[in-house]
């Protein structure tokens, strides 16, 4: 069942297309990685889906509704969530209370025991009532993750979950994801650390330069001449 | 319905205002362009120039050329102490204005404790007036009116074709990569503040003789330098001077025109009409 | 509730017992007047705490909201008579709207260019009320019927009130929007991206914060009988800075305890050179404390009981 849909979006800055007419479809309950070179445009893409940024044209569907011009605060309630590369916990909240913020404005119920299993599981248990402002980087990025998992979301983003985490952490961060997969959940996940997001999706879009240049099964990624040609440059190659 | 008189005294006193009021603001937009900082004390350098320079003539019979030079260092000087000790340290742009703030609080009133908050007559340096398009003009301010467009001029020659100006425009571009060229950042960032209050204490010198000085001068100046930036696009020379025209004829037609009473309302209405209904000022960058 | 709590809760309200008892009883009449505007300045504070302290949108023109208030029960019980404890609440919920019609613009800015507008806004308020007969001019409003007869009703009637917005705020703070206006104080776009509506719950605590200034402008209005332009002018909107700054900024009673100690030393410094001097001593003073313990008295006190990171 398509989940969300993406039609020919654009998106300028200045004189570079940042992202230029890409379109996909998600379905639900699928784990979907995007990866591409830096620049290629994936977190604008992830921007102009989660509404923090506008697109210049193109049109986003979430179960068959066009969201395009509505606010990200709504996109978020209707259950398209996100988290950001560079993190942004609430800083002066506790760990705790920064999963109960996202609750504040659902009719989601906080319930303490949950978010204490959630936080057990990501090995955060012991910094709870500690203001996020004095977490290490990567458990920042875990509490991210957590904050995104709290609200149940229909569609999870993620933009570089793995960054700067070690192996450990990323194997708690790995584990969460797959149960809220196993209970239904829908991930979009962009990520550098190709040897780890391979394992975890089902299919892969490649972009460069803002277009998107490959689409399919992630066995099938290293295969496709257009993404080597990207990776290493057109020009070098000939 | 307005007489041609009417009309020839808006043109010239607007003429005069909105060039005090562009040396005035150019100040403050550099701050603002260059340094990415917002200065509530910028209106307190001016009023501490009209004390100052009450103060070196009127006690202590200081002749007025010696002053005004002497005004103008002394503010320059504190420019480059107060980005040094103060504005260096301070990132975060809620917590500057805080400080810049609480900073002009304290300012104001140390003035009030030295000259109490009588509004005093300050001295006449060039009497007579003159006729300009058949409207009488003050002296005093046809001098302002030379004195601030040479100023202007200067500064722009400054800005834009002199070797300083060079690292002051990279400066305000591209921090960074003003770094990697070998420019210092924070030697251009206190000239530029040292700069900023000795326009603020020039704009002061050529305006307050012949008037009466308060220790709230500074306020309206403020945020009437404030206007003008947001309007003029934030930080751009250009966009500075034109916006202190507008602001300058708004303000002096409403005063000739409708009642003195609500000018400065007028002005500042104008700006936040500007700031609700286009945040992009002018030409130039976003406030939202 | 932590045992702590529990007594600091039981000291509080026997403070409160105290300061409502004690002054009547002991028949201090010239001191009653002097803590009926230490509450009403406290209220400003508070007020101002509750939007630049915990929601982080710095407001350096609280007069507007102040003496708009005090303009508006001032109008409510002189031209439409009526009764002045209705035309209390009536002019804090009229400046609230006008406040909140004022605010929708700005608070689209980014910070710091809000904090430039508030400071604007008293300003052309200032100069509106001088160019207009009917809200006085430059003399003011004069005439304003007491609140109550006696000096020690109107005394209890300020404490209640500024003990009711200290509960105000300790309520919405621990409530979730609490949660809500500190992550908008944090961070806007993780807000929105957690699915809070940013613009929405700003408007939502610039109008509570105006309410409060405005019950305080109102109160400060029927004690003085009187008011004027002056009102609006800077020292009203930097005294509950000072006064929060000073106390503690986003901690529920830093406001009151800044309020009293600045309005007690008010009193203390009766000589003449201090009495000029002593805004000076106020902004040299919350300048350095806010340099040094940008916490605050009361902050600073709760990290001693407390230990380091308690929230």
């Amino acid at each position: 069942m398509e989940i969300l849909r993406v039609e020919q979006l654009i998106k300028r800055f200045g004189g570079i297309v940042a992202v230029d007419n890409v379109s996909f479809t998600l379905q639900k309950n699928e784990i979907l990685g995007i990866i591409g070179p830096n620049g290629a445009g994936k977190t604008t893409l992830f921007s102009l889906i989660s509404g923090t940024e506008k697109p210049d044209s193109g049109k986003i569907y979430l179960n068959g509704e066009d969201i395009t011009n509505t606010k990200p605060y709504h996109r978020a309630l209707k259950g398209l969530v996100r988290t950001f590369q560079i993190v942004r916990p609430f800083k002066s909240l506790t760990v705790e209370q920064n999963l109960h913020a996202p609750l504040t404005v659902r009719k989601i119920h906080f319930n303490q025991e949950e978010a204490i299993q959630l936080l057990k599981k990501l090995g955060l248990i012991q910094k709870r009532n500690i203001p996020a402002a004095y977490l290490t980087h990567g458990e920042m990025k875990k509490l991210e993750v957590a904050r995104g998992l709290i609200a149940k979301p229909r569609i999870l983003m993620l933009d570089e979950p793995f960054g700067g985490l070690t192996v450990a952490e990323i194997g708690e961060v790995t584990s969460v994801l797959r149960e809220y997969y196993e209970e239904g959940g829908t991930l979009v996940i962009i990520e550098h650390r190709l040897r780890e997001l391979m394992k975890l999706i089902q299919r892969a879009l490649v972009m460069d330069q803002g277009k998107l240049i490959f689409e399919g099964a992630p066995a099938d990624v290293a295969k496709s001449e257009a993404v080597i040609k990207a990776y290493l440059g057109t020009d070098t190659v000939i | 319905m307005i007489t041609s008189e009417a009309a020839a005294t808006v043109l010239v006193y607007g003429f005069i205002t909105s060039l005090v009021y562009a040396l005035f603001a150019e100040g403050f937009s550099l701050i603002f362009g260059v340094a990415r900082m917002i200065d509530a004390a910028y209106g307190m350098w001016y009023t501490a120039a009209a004390y100052m320079s009450f103060a070196l003539v009127t006690v202590y019979n200081i002749p007025s050329l010696v002053t005004f030079f002497a005004t103008i260092a002394a503010l320059f000087a504190a420019g480059f102490v107060y980005y040094w000790a103060v504005l260096r340290r301070i990132k975060d742009h809620i917590e500057m204005i805080m400080t810049t703030f609480l900073i002009a609080l304290v300012i104001q009133n140390l003035i009030v404790l030295l000259f109490t908050n009588f509004p005093w007559s300050t001295p006449v340096v060039l009497p007579g007036s003159t006729l300009v398009f058949g409207v009488s003009v003050f002296n005093q301010q046809l001098a302002a009116a030379i004195a601030a467009s040479t100023l202007l001029i200067l500064l722009w020659l400054l800005i834009y074709r002199t070797k300083v100006g060079l690292a002051i425009r990279s400066v305000a571009q591209d921090l960074d990569a003003a770094v990697c060229v070998g420019i210092r950042p924070e030697r251009t960032m206190a000239l530029v503040l040292g700069l900023s209050t000795a326009l603020a204490g020039l704009a002061s010198l050529l305006v307050t003789p012949q008037s009466t000085i308060t220790p709230v001068l500074g306020w309206p100046m403020l945020t009437l330098a404030f206007a003008i930036v947001v309007l003029g696009g934030l930080g751009d020379y250009r966009g500075t001077l034109l916006a202190a025209f507008v602001i300058g004829y708004v303000e002096i037609a409403v005063q000739n025109l409708v009642s003195p009473l609500y000018s400065g309302a007028a002005s500042l209405i104008t700006v936040l009409l500007t700031l609700w209904l286009r945040p992009k000022g002018i030409f130039g960058r976003s406030v939202e | 509730m932590k045992r702590l709590d529990k007594i600091f809760v039981v000291t509080l309200l026997a403070v409160l017992a105290a300061m409502a008892v004690l002054p009547i009883a002991l028949n201090l009449r010239f001191i009653i007047f002097i803590l009926t505007l230490t509450n009403i300045f406290a209220m400003l504070a508070v007020s101002w705490n509750l939007l630049s302290g915990y929601m982080g949108l710095l407001s350096l023109g609280h007069s507007f909201f102040f003496a708009g208030g005090g303009y508006a029960a001032a109008i409510l019980s002189i031209s439409y008579g009526v009764p002045p404890v209705a035309a209390v609440f009536l002019g804090a919920l009229v400046i609230t709207g006008l406040g909140s019609l004022i605010g929708l613009p700005s608070l689209k800015l980014r910070g710091h260019f809000f904090a430039l507008v508030t400071l604007i806004i008293p300003i052309i308020a200032y100069q509106v009320t001088n160019a207009i007969p009917q809200l006085g001019g430059h003399d003011g409003i004069f005439g304003i019927p007491s609140l109550f007869q006696s000096a020690e009703a109107f005394y209890l009637a300020s404490l209640a009130a500024m003990a009711g917005s200290v509960m105000v705020s300790y309520l919405v703070m621990r409530s979730r929007l609490g949660i809500i206006f500190t992550c908008i104080k944090d961070d806007e776009i993780a807000a929105k991206a957690a699915g809070i509506d940013v613009p929405r719950y700003k408007l939502l605590g610039l109008a509570i914060s105006i309410f409060i200034a405005g019950v305080a402008g109102a109160f400060y209005a029927y004690l003085n009988g009187v008011i004027s332009p002056a009102t609006y002018e800077l020292e009203k909107a930097s005294l509950p800075l000072l006064m929060t700054l000073l106390g503690g900024r986003a901690t529920i009673l830093g406001p009151v305890v800044g309020a009293y100690i600045i309005e007690i030393l008010i009193e203390t410094l009766k000589i003449e050179v201090l009495v000029r001097a002593r805004l000076l001593i106020y902004s040299a003073l919350a300048l350095l404390i806010f340099m040094i313990f940008p916490s605050g008295i009361v902050g600073f006190l709760r990290r001693k009981v407390y230990g380091d990171t308690a929230g």
